[in-house]
């Protein structure tokens, strides 16, 4: 099955009908051990489900499903969310907090079913980067830390400042 | 109070986006160089924290102190929230300038309270 067929069979009355879920959490609980999601997430992670064909594929059920007092396409919705809980990538990110936020009853469903995915990745270690630049960054010199080739005999490798691929000769 | 759970400082380090585990490469011991001063393109202080039940929530200070081999210090600030049960804080460092050979020391400190050190041997080659 391509990429594609999975996309549309996740949008199916057929594949929403063989759930049978009462609440978001039990909704989340068996999106888990879904089939189709463990798919999904394999095709993801190996680069046959690009971002942009996700971004695509929720565009078109946004508009196919616009007006009406429920989204029919909440479930398609929540398998995405389900996928990306375990997914740290930008869009993941962007996704489920996008969905988390919605306050509507039209996406009540899928909405509950990314907070609880959101409160899944709380649980999980986060990562803060900063980057800092020496205040002092006039290099008045530049070479290459050597590597000991034969340190008992005082011998080592030393490149030119030229060749080092982390140096610039001020 | 977040304790400590490791602590170490390399030349880079990845987090992998799908299963966000960290890699950490060249792990900094010891530095030969034939000339000095010489500029260390990259250094990286990758810390892990693990949250107490009071942290939530709460505004912290992580700061890297370094020590260069002519007793120069540079401290470096990065505030953070415990809002998750573990974290980590990396601080990226691009030029830093090393004025000679020696022993150059990273410490840690959160909230200003010493919590752990990395000492890098920074050696001249001779000729």
């Amino acid at each position: 099955m391509t990429t594609n067929e999975l996309l549309e069979r996740i949008s199916s009355v057929d594949f929403e009908s063989g759930l049978v879920a009462s609440t978001p959490r039990v909704l989340r609980q068996m999106l888990l051990r879904c089939k189709e999601v463990r798919t999904l997430r394999d095709a993801y992670d190996a680069g046959c489900l690009p971002d942009e064909q996700i971004r695509s594929f929720v565009n078109r059920l946004l508009g196919e499903g616009a007006g009406g007092d429920r989204f029919p396409y909440q479930t398609a919705l929540a398998v995405i969310a389900v996928m990306f809980e375990s997914r740290f990538t930008q869009f993941a990110d962007e996704y489920l907090n996008d969905l988390a936020r919605i306050r509507s009853d039209r996406f009540w469903i899928a909405a509950r079913v990314a907070r609880q995915c959101l409160d899944s990745r709380v649980t999980r270690i986060g990562t803060d980067i900063r980057q800092f630049s020496h205040p002092s960054t006039e290099v008045q010199m530049t070479v290459h830390w050597s590597t000991p080739a034969d340190p008992q005999n005082g011998q080592y490798v030393v490149c030119e400042a030229s060749e080092s691929p982390y140096f610039q000769v001020a | 109070m977040p304790t400590l759970e490791y602590f170490v400082v390399a030349e880079s380090v990845s987090v992998d986006q799908t299963t966000n585990t960290v890699s950490v490469f060249h792990i900094l011991e010891e530095i030969h160089a034939p000339v000095f001063p010489f500029v260390l393109h990259r250094l990286v202080a990758v810390v892990h924290w693990n949250t107490e039940s009071d942290d939530a929530d709460r505004d912290f200070q992580v700061s890297v102190l370094i020590v260069f081999p002519d007793g120069q210090r540079k401290e470096f600030n990065q505030n953070f929230r415990m809002i998750r049960s573990r974290l980590r804080t990396i601080a990226n460092f691009i030029g830093l300038q090393i004025p000679q050979p020696g022993t150059m020391t990273v410490e840690i400190r959160l909230n200003g309270v010493h919590k752990a050190s990395h000492t890098i041997d920074i050696r001249k080659i001779e000729a």
